[in-house]
């Protein structure tokens, strides 16, 4: 019947979830946090190097 | 659920693709080149050595901007922009030094007397 089909994928699925936010937690600190993180250092190593560029115009 | 699964990592996967880890390389070597060629420029003493250094950080900015940024990316488009700003500073910084240079190696120019 029904239960007996849903309550098996439900549980996979919760399983896969629960896999799926462990390693979510290891993606996101890996993954898309870090290039984040590395892009706005980025752009302000970007800034800093304009700000000094243009000091030296000035002198 | 395979295919919501799927998706669910997909988005880690394909938020950073390959070509902003080429730019942001590109940027790395760029800001090393850039960073060593102030700190001659600055001193004022090594401003010879500040050239060739100014060039290499040129030629890395250079590299990252060649490559496409997906339009979609709005930090890629930020650190383009940002880029091309200091490409174009660095150059003229480049120009006014190799200026400077000239005027320094020109023998002095001695008014005639007759």
């Amino acid at each position: 019947n029904a239960t007996s089909v849903q309550q098996p994928v439900d549980q996979v699925a919760n399983l896969m979830q629960e896999m799926a936010d462990e390693a979510g937690i290891e993606l996101n600190l890996n993954i898309p946090t870090a290039p984040a993180v590395g892009t706005s250092v980025a752009l302000k190593e970007q800034d800093e190097l304009s700000q000094r560029l243009a000091k030296l115009r000035e002198s | 659920m395979f295919s919501s699964l799927t998706s669910w990592f997909g988005q880690f996967f394909s938020m950073e693709g390959e070509p902003y880890k080429i730019q942001h390389d590109y940027h790395q070597r760029a800001v090393e080149y850039l960073h060593r060629a102030l700190e001659c420029d600055e001193q004022s003493q090594n401003r010879e050595l500040a050239i060739p250094l100014y060039k290499q950080g040129i030629q890395e900015l250079e590299k990252a901007l060649n490559l496409t940024t997906d339009p979609n990316d709005t930090r890629a488009i930020e650190l383009h922009k940002k880029m091309r700003k200091n490409l174009i500073m660095a150059q003229e910084r480049v120009d006014a030094l190799q200026k400077i240079n000239l005027k320094n190696l020109s023998p002095p120019v001695k008014p005639i007397n007759k």
